[in-house]
């Protein structure tokens, strides 16, 4: 993960919820004229963006639960961070070269 | 096919009695062995070395916790599902700190604990999924703990290192003195400067502080990371 990514502090986009609903997980706006379909680990990575939780940190926690090697465990964090501040849900991520 | 070779150790007796007539009944599993208390957990898995060792938290999370660490520490590559009456986010965390491959609960179907013996059977982690945001959270936050921890250890000198293993150890003031063949008085010094270096107040508080840093490892020289 490069640096500037495993030491940033993400923070949810504002005004945004998650809602769970007949086993589905989603993320809207109030008024849900933005509604995205989330899985759970992606929520997971949502969730702990609160502009104090370094990606380095959870990096560090999903690899002692998922018998993954940290490099994997790495490239999918970094991938579902990258795909959430694309689509507006997460600021802070440092955009890559 | 090779059936998943299953321990189930503690838990309600009627809930292991039909649990393991439900996995007798399909030939993808083969229970070895049905051992009444967690603790018997790491005997039986050193004995029989199953794929998966079911433990269950009944009668108190810290023997499960116990067997987990010991079967997890061993050299077998028996994976482990912890078990619980309901979802126990404190002992899940505890549990994923002692090495556990999978959680589930005795709320779960059997058809639901089946599928996370197989999981856990084939080397993947099974956890519940509504528990990872709070397991998430709070392995991260044990984390953070620890590195403060471990920056105060770092400012004691290897004689407080000493005196700080010798106090985890349970030994008080005048047992530290002798064991370092020191003054009463000089004991009491190094104890200070350690309890103030480690922002505590008692030795009690130091010896739960360090005791309970997982990166830190006790021997008779001092504390290491």
């Amino acid at each position: 993960m490069r640096t500037e990514l495993a030491t940033c502090r993400p923070s949810r986009a504002p005004g945004l919820a998650a809602r769970h609903l007949s086993g589905t997980h989603t993320i809207e706006d109030p008024d849900g004229s933005q509604r995205f379909v989330i899985n759970e680990t992606a929520l997971a990575v949502w969730d702990l963006c609160d502009g104090a939780t370094s990606p380095a940190e959870m990096v560090n926690a999903m690899t002692s639960i998922f018998n993954a090697p940290p490099q994997v465990v790495e490239r999918d964090v970094a991938s579902v961070l990258e795909n959430l501040a694309s689509l507006g849900l997460v600021q802070g991520i440092p955009e890559s070269d | 096919m090779t059936p998943h070779t299953v321990v189930l150790a503690g838990g309600p007796h009627l809930f292991q009695t039909a649990f393991a007539r439900a996995m007798a009944k399909d030939p993808e599993f083969e229970v070895l062995a049905v051992v009444d208390e967690a603790a018997g957990a790491e005997e039986a898995c050193a004995r029989l070395r199953p794929s998966v060792a079911v433990v269950d938290s009944a009668g108190g999370g810290a023997d499960a916790i116990r067997a987990c660490t010991a079967i997890r520490s061993s050299e077998s590559r028996t994976g482990v599902l912890l078990t619980s009456e309901s979802e126990d986010a404190d002992l899940l965390v505890n549990g994923v700190q002692a090495g556990i491959d999978g959680f589930a609960t005795r709320e779960d179907t059997f058809s639901d604990l089946l599928d996370a013996i197989r999981t856990v059977a084939r080397g993947e982690a099974r956890i519940p999924p509504r528990m990872l945001g709070v397991l998430l959270r709070s392995l991260i936050e044990r984390q953070r703990q620890e590195e403060a921890v471990m920056e105060r250890v770092s400012q004691l000198t290897d004689r407080e290192k000493e005196v700080a293993s010798l106090l985890v150890a349970g030994m008080n003031r005048d047992a530290i003195a002798r064991e370092l063949v020191i003054s009463p008085e000089t004991a009491r010094t190094h104890v200070q400067r350690v309890l103030s270096k480690l922002g505590v107040h008692s030795q009690v508080e130091a010896a739960a502080m360090l005791a309970g840093c997982q990166a830190l490892r006790f021997n008779r020289d001092g504390v290491t990371p």
